[in-house]
């Protein structure tokens, strides 16, 4: 599944960078809005059909929170462990981590501080969400259901949601979907305040 | 947000309140894997045709996909630590949709 999943976005990239598509260029988010709702729709009916998993989710309570709470410390702490090597500023790599893969939201807020550190963090939301794309199944697989939810983010709510809910059972797509809808919650609180914190 | 929750919702309610034998189950699978690979490559293809990013991409694009590798792999480290100690998971059957 791995494979036709690098291959279904690689021929995309090419055909689009090849201005195949440029006549649908206004209906793109359209196209995702809709290929999402489909898929959402199909997850929800799969969360639906076990019906205790809203019983496992009853079970596992605030301890739920551990889940988005760790992915967004993840996220930070490697971004900025990996600004290291780049020598970044602490603050601007610690709030391109906290983007957790949402490129749009964090891109427009950072590039009000330059424009090559909105660029950066686009480029880098965009390959976290790619890679989570791409290696979802994987982790469900070989390391864990649980960890797949990591390396979507704030994404697992939307558009690596329907992915997990495909690699892993009902619940984990549940706590997915929750990780996903309280990190995208925090992105736009976390994102400024890192800047004025470190800036101040 | 609030569509994709209300759409997430409706499926549910259709799942749990929906009779659906195997033919079905199986029907609703191939949806979902041409919706899956519909919207990759539609996905794909919005990142292929941001030239200003295709563009900027050769030189910060190293840095930008080290910095989300590095996020990725702590974030399931920090999963798998909390997974392992604190929280107690109880992995179901897999959906192999």
């Amino acid at each position: 599944m791995t494979f036709k999943i690098f291959l279904a976005v690689a021929l995309g990239i090419l055909v689009g960078a090849l201005g195949l598509m440029d006549q649908l260029a206004a209906h793109m988010d359209s196209l995702i809005t809709l290929g999402l709702s489909v898929m959402l729709l199909l997850a929800g009916v799969e969360i639906g059909r076990q019906g205790k998993v809203f019983a496992q989710i009853r079970k596992y309570g605030l301890s739920l929170l551990l889940v988005p709470l760790s992915v967004a410390l993840g996220s930070i702490l490697g971004a900025i462990a990996a600004g290291m090597l780049f020598q970044m500023p602490v603050a601007e790599a610690a709030a391109i981590g906290a983007g957790f893969g949402w490129y749009s939201f964090s891109a427009v807020e950072l590039a009000k501080h330059s424009a090559e550190l909105g660029t950066l963090a686009f480029i880098t939301n965009i390959a976290r969400e790619l890679m989570a794309l791409v290696s979802i199944p994987f982790i469900a697989k070989h390391i864990g259901y649980l960890e797949a939810i990591a390396p979507g983010g704030a994404t697992t709510m939307d558009t690596t949601l329907p992915l997990l809910a495909k690699s892993t059972d009902g619940t984990t797509a549940m706590i997915g979907f929750i990780t996903g809808m309280l990190l995208s919650l925090a992105v736009p609180i976390l994102v400024p305040m890192i800047m004025g914190f470190f800036a101040g | 947000m609030i569509m994709y929750l209300a759409v997430l919702v409706v499926g549910c309610l259709i799942g749990s309140k929906v009779a659906m034998n195997d033919g079905h189950h199986q029907k609703l699978a191939s949806i979902q894997s041409i919706a899956l690979y519909f919207l990759l490559f539609i996905m794909g293809a919005k990142v292929g045709m941001d030239k200003d990013m295709l563009r900027s991409f050769g030189r910060i694009g190293l840095q930008g996909t080290i910095i989300a590798l590095f996020s990725v792999l702590f974030s399931i480290l920090g999963v798998s630590v909390v997974s392992k100690t604190l929280f107690k998971f109880d992995r179901g059957e897999q959906n192999d949709l």
